[in-house]
């Protein structure tokens, strides 16, 4: 059985601590946020937001009513002997999770129109990432709705270069932030197809809040979006301030002459994520 | 600087509440979102009767997150869903049953805003995400409609609410609109940086 996976207990844990608090860089970038602002209604919105952090950490409720679609991103080790047990494992734990934790049920069918809990065709989404060893590390996100209406598969005129790109990606993320929750993390996929696009700009959402790209030209950009959206004073919940998004992660793949897609996916304040690493034998930790 | 307003509140009160100012609410309020407020808008045209009364309960933008609690049930996380997403339906179902505001976020759009000139009505911003302050706010949960074929999110809850908030007024009776306003000067920054 799936629930006899040496790892369970610590992902539904991991789980549990993802759903009722912010990871440390998140609070860390929220108290920087607020310490910059100058406006009351920004001011408020930020403390409310770092009160409602410690309500629910110190009471083990989860931190917004929306705990999201489940999204395992899972760098799994070619060489690893748990393999097929990790799909079942993810579902089961998340079954677990909706009942003990508790999360809302939140996977609609579309054609059934029917709420089928947080297990259903698709979900949780599993993104699957072949890497060598017998490490599997999978990360946890619960991505939200109101961030998630926010994405876009932007297809950019490639004559246009990196200064197309970034006025396209600024242009959508000023007129859809307001509604995403902001502080913003902003998540770019630049170049590939369009799928690898997004896929990109999902992964990158992941990274610890604004660690760079290690190309430099990569990482330029995110600090000229980031400086961008921020001037654009839509601030936190879109009542106005200065800071919009916490921090840009973009990452890039080589594109077809004739194409350059853009992939744009945002992050709500309430980044509720946590990794698990699994060594070779089955023992599981939380590292970070 | 944050009002407590005590549910239900008066009209001309309502009437009165001014962009920029931040209250708190404590009464029965009426959760609709996405599927229930397609029904309620059924409702509002007279192609639907209605399990339970809305008329004159505030509208509240929210998927709740509940707990079976013995026969009843304990909400765990409450707070506001994007509201635009209500925009089309809005006015008719003010219209219909006496709605005297909505709790929401992100702002709605231009009919809504005439309907809440026309009414004398108001837009209250929650802060988006603070599921558990929320949650410790709700001080009885009256009913619950549509759960089993709409589930948990996009059932109507009738909550009674103590002290929720802080509630930004955000568009008010005079037409004024905060959203709207930060959107057009983000718009006007981004265009003339060119």
């Amino acid at each position: 059985m799936s629930t006899q996976v040496p790892w369970a207990e610590v992902l539904l844990e991991a789980i549990r601590h993802a759903s009722v608090s912010l990871p440390s860089d998140i609070v860390a970038g929220l108290q920087r946020a607020l310490g910059a602002e100058t406006s009351d209604l920004a001011r408020l919105h930020l403390e409310t937001i770092l009160e409602n952090e410690r309500v629910a950490r110190e009471n083990g409720l989860p931190l917004c009513q929306d705990t999201g679609t489940p999204v395992f991103f899972v760098r799994a080790g070619v060489e690893s002997s748990w393999l097929a047990a990790v799909e079942p494992s993810l579902l089961d734990v998340v079954r677990r999770a909706t009942d003990s934790i508790p999360l809302r049920p939140s996977a609609i069918d579309p054609f059934a129109g029917r709420n089928v809990g947080n297990v259903g065709r698709g979900v949780p989404v599993i993104d699957w990432d072949l890497v060598p060893g017998a490490e599997i590390t999978i990360t946890y996100v619960a991505k939200g709705g109101g961030s998630e209406n926010a994405s876009a598969l932007l297809l950019v005129p490639p004559d246009g270069g990196e200064p197309g790109v970034l006025r396209a990606v600024l242009a959508h993320v000023v007129r859809v932030a307001p509604r995403a929750c902001p502080p913003v993390i902003i998540g770019v996929g630049i170049g590939g197809t369009t799928d690898l696009a997004l896929r990109l700009a999902k992964r990158a959402l992941i990274r610890p809040l604004g660690a760079h790209h290690a190309d430099p030209a990569v990482a330029a950009f995110e600090d000229r979006l980031l400086d961008a959206v921020n001037r654009s004073g839509i601030g936190p919940m879109g009542l106005g301030g200065s800071c919009t998004a916490l921090a840009v992660h973009a990452d890039f793949a080589c594109r077809h002459p004739a194409s350059l897609p853009v992939g744009v996916a945002l992050q709500c304040w309430a980044d509720r994520r946590i990794t698990v690493r699994i060594a070779a034998d089955g023992a599981a930790e939380v590292v970070e | 600087m944050i009002r407590r307003v005590e549910l239900p509140a008066l009209p001309a009160d309502i009437a009165a509440w001014r962009a920029g100012e931040i209250l708190t609410v404590s009464g029965v309020v009426l959760t609709a979102r996405d599927l229930a407020h397609r029904r309620l808008f059924e409702a509002a045209e007279g192609r639907r009767d209605l399990p339970f009364d809305p008329t004159g309960l505030p509208i509240f933008h929210c998927g709740p997150l509940a707990r079976r609690d013995g026969s009843g049930w304990t909400i765990s996380g409450l707070g506001p869903t994007s509201s635009l997403r209500m925009e089309a339906t809005t006015p008719a179902i003010m219209a219909r049953f006496a709605t005297p505001f909505l709790i929401g976020k992100g702002g709605m759009g231009a009919a809504t805003r005439k309907a809440l000139v026309e009414r004398g009505s108001a837009y209250l911003a929650a802060v988006g995400g603070t599921g558990a302050l929320g949650a410790r706010t709700v001080a009885e949960v009256v009913s619950v409609a549509w759960l089993e074929d709409l589930g948990m999110p996009d059932a109507v809850w009738i909550l009674r609410l103590h002290d929720y908030g802080p509630l930004v007024v955000t568009m008010d009776s005079r037409g004024r609109d905060l959203h709207e306003e930060v959107a057009l000067a983000a718009q006007r920054a981004l265009d003339s940086a060119g």
